[in-house]
């Protein structure tokens, strides 16, 4: 056994994070559905360059006019330009997706170590207050934070968030169980780590990976519900756009202008097909069982 | 419980159990069901730089045993003393800086190593938790430990995912020495493994445990395995010692019924036809162990003594104990197989010897 003296020269070979974005890479179809939710990113946050017109200024000229060269989208039942109305609706469509999802991971994931690592009478009282969230439906969650509140994008975003904060728990406490009971936390109680140090150190970050997956289907889960509170008027209030509310606006002129309905809807279809997509091939490349 | 304390050493040994109980409360909805005694008034001591093999079939509650010695679940009833402390009445804090002296190698080498952390911080983490060499002293430290166990030190920057089972077998092994621990408790450290790297991994334990004065409480269910690499055997059955005794004097002449019967299901590589002893029907249900000897039910020596009288675990002068009312009256054992005891063959002598020392890098390995 020849004594150390000098330390050996290490090849670190690559961070978790780059082995992670090398096998999403991996995959043709995950690589173009990100490419897509960045682009949309983008979209949303270079919305006051590249769009034509002011997404709220109307013009009674310019009422329901199909696509032409002035207006590539068309307009709307008070001539504002949709394909504008579009791009600034990314930021609220993206924003809706996001802020509840991070919301809920924030609650989510405390709760979820809390109440799958010490058990106990804390786990009952975490599980039975999820229980009686999850009875609550998620629309009349929505209706009366927006009698109470009032009907805004932000009471909206905090309904799914609400509405999205059981699904979490349960994932993480599901997660934060069943690495429990793995050898390594035995492992780390043996060594003599304390219980802070092993939910930080053991339990959390393995319990990531199931809870990444489910907030991309999340987002887009939450992205379709903005539309649907849009679309019933409690969601982004006239005039700012957001698609829902442009899919609201456009379903009484459906036969007339069906311009107005396709752009809006298309776009939510892409972004939530590509964050399907995205969370699939992030589960693949997160799991370390898989080569 | 004098007449159970076995080979007594003379300052406190480095390990006493005494009467160590573990029960369990078993529920139904309404009503309690019963109790069941996973471990039921053990006592065994182990001496520095000693091999104790504990055997026994799934369920006897030998690993019930390890973890009790090492409080990860609390016991019942008895003692622990570790240099003469008993380790079960310690507070946590106390417990907590106990911890570095007793250390656990685990079956599983998948399970027992986090996969998000690298080589390097899980080998770390003991010396982290207990403020020891923090800094650059942790890196030199867990390269020697790498080294120790012979896996090359540059690779302390990979993650468990990137090694075989026996070498994620080997970066537990390190973690355990760490902290530098007198005991560690092997809780079946090879079963999980294949047969070659088993060998591997045994001859390791057992070059660690004569380098460094360890105390080894060996569990496992391999015969062969713990022939090899213990110095005394005890034998478990439905939680209590049925025969403690040095390797040479269990294996030459087992007195227990359960212990020729375990020694007589070993798996022989040319078997023959020979009397052995098979037992009929199964382990019975720990909730309602049979009366007086737990064995007499499968036992084809019961008298109507064991039926009544729970033997005890009685030594003799040379240190071969045995809990059997009738040990002394059944017949003489017919041996180990031979093909067990033979000596191998040159070729495969041969071939073993590879087996044997894994190749250790030197440290200045690019």
């Amino acid at each position: 056994m020849a004594s150390v003296t000098q330390t050996p020269v290490f090849v670190r070979p690559e961070s978790r994070l780059r082995r992670v974005l090398r096998r999403l890479a991996r995959r043709r179809v995950s690589l173009v559905a990100g490419a897509i939710v960045l682009c949309f990113i983008a979209m949303a946050l270079l919305a006051p360059l590249i769009a034509p017109y002011d997404p709220t200024k109307a013009s009674f000229m310019l009422v329901r006019k199909a696509p032409s060269a002035a207006h590539w989208l068309g307009t709307d039942e008070v001539g504002r330009d949709v394909l504008s109305r579009m791009i600034w609706g990314a930021r609220s469509s993206l924003l809706a997706g996001a802020i509840p999802v991070v919301v809920a991971l924030l609650f989510s994931v405390p709760l979820g170590v809390i109440s799958g690592y010490a058990g106990g009478v804390l786990d009952m009282v975490v599980m039975r207050v999820t229980d009686a969230m999850l009875a609550i439906p998620f629309l009349i969650v929505a209706i009366t934070l927006a009698a109470f509140l009032g009907p805004d994008l932000k009471n909206a975003m905090l309904a799914i968030g609400i509405a999205s904060l059981p699904v979490f728990v349960r994932l993480a406490r599901a997660a934060a169980m069943s690495i429990r009971a793995e050898d390594y936390v035995e492992a780390a109680r043996v060594i003599g780590s304390s219980h802070l140090r092993i939910a930080f150190r053991h339990i959390l970050p393995n319990m990531l990976p199931p809870l990444l997956v489910q907030a991309s289907v999340m987002a887009a889960a939450a992205i379709i519900a903005e539309a649907s509170l849009s679309f019933l008027g409690l969601g982004q209030q006239p005039p700012a756009p957001s698609w829902g509310s442009m899919l609201n606006a456009a379903q009484r002129h459906m036969a007339a202008a069906p311009w107005m309905a396709i752009a809006p809807g298309a776009m939510i279809f892409v972004l939530v097909i590509a964050l399907n997509i995205f969370g699939d091939g992030l589960r693949d490349a997160l799991d370390p069982k898989r080569r | 419980m004098s007449a159970a304390r076995i080979a007594p050493v003379s300052p406190p040994p480095l390990l006493r159990v005494a009467g160590l109980s573990k029960y369990f409360d078993v529920g139904g909805l309404f009503q309690r069901r019963g109790r069941l005694a996973a471990v039921d008034n053990i006592s065994f001591d182990l001496a520095e730089g000693e091999t104790l093999g504990l055997v026994g079939e799934s369920g006897c509650g030998k690993s019930t045993t390890g973890r009790l010695i090492l409080r990860l679940i609390e016991a019942s009833a008895g003692s622990v003393a570790f240099r003469g402390e008993n380790l079960l009445k310690l507070d946590a804090t106390a417990m907590g800086s106990h911890r570095r002296n007793l250390q656990l190698i685990f079956q599983d080498p998948f399970s027992s190593l986090n996969p998000s952390m690298t080589v390097h911080e899980i080998i770390g983490e003991p010396m982290h938790v207990h403020h020891i060499d923090a800094g650059s002293g942790i890196t030199r430290r867990v390269a020697e430990l790498l080294q120790m166990v012979g896996l090359n030190p540059a690779h302390m920057a990979r993650y468990p995912h990137e090694f075989s089972g026996g070498q994620r077998q080997r970066i537990g092994i390190a973690r355990a020495l760490a902290l530098s621990p007198q005991l560690i408790v092997c809780d079946e450290p090879v079963s999980a493994l294949d047969v070659s790297v088993q060998a591997q991994i045994l001859n390791l334990l057992r070059r660690l445990q004569q380098d460094m004065r360890l105390g080894l409480l060996f569990i496992s269910h391999d015969l062969m395995a713990v022939r090899y690499i213990a110095h005394r055997v005890a034998v478990m059955y439905l939680g209590k010692l049925v025969e403690v005794a040095p390797t040479d004097a269990i294996f030459a002449a087992p007195r227990h019924p359960y212990t020729r019967a375990l020694l007589d299901a070993v798996p022989a590589p040319e078997p023959e036809r020979r009397a052995r002893l098979v037992l009929d029907g199964d382990l019975p249900s720990p909730l309602d162990p049979p009366t007086g000897c737990h064995f007499h039910p499968r036992c084809p020596f019961a008298t109507a003594r064991c039926a009544t009288e729970a033997p005890a675990l009685v030594a003799d002068p040379a240190g071969h104990a045995v809990a059997c009312h009738n040990w002394r009256e059944i017949p003489a054992w017919s041996g180990l197989s031979p093909a067990l005891t033979r000596p191998v063959e040159p070729r495969l002598a041969r071939l073993l010897e590879r087996f044997r020392q894994p190749p250790i890098l030197p440290v200045d390995h690019p």
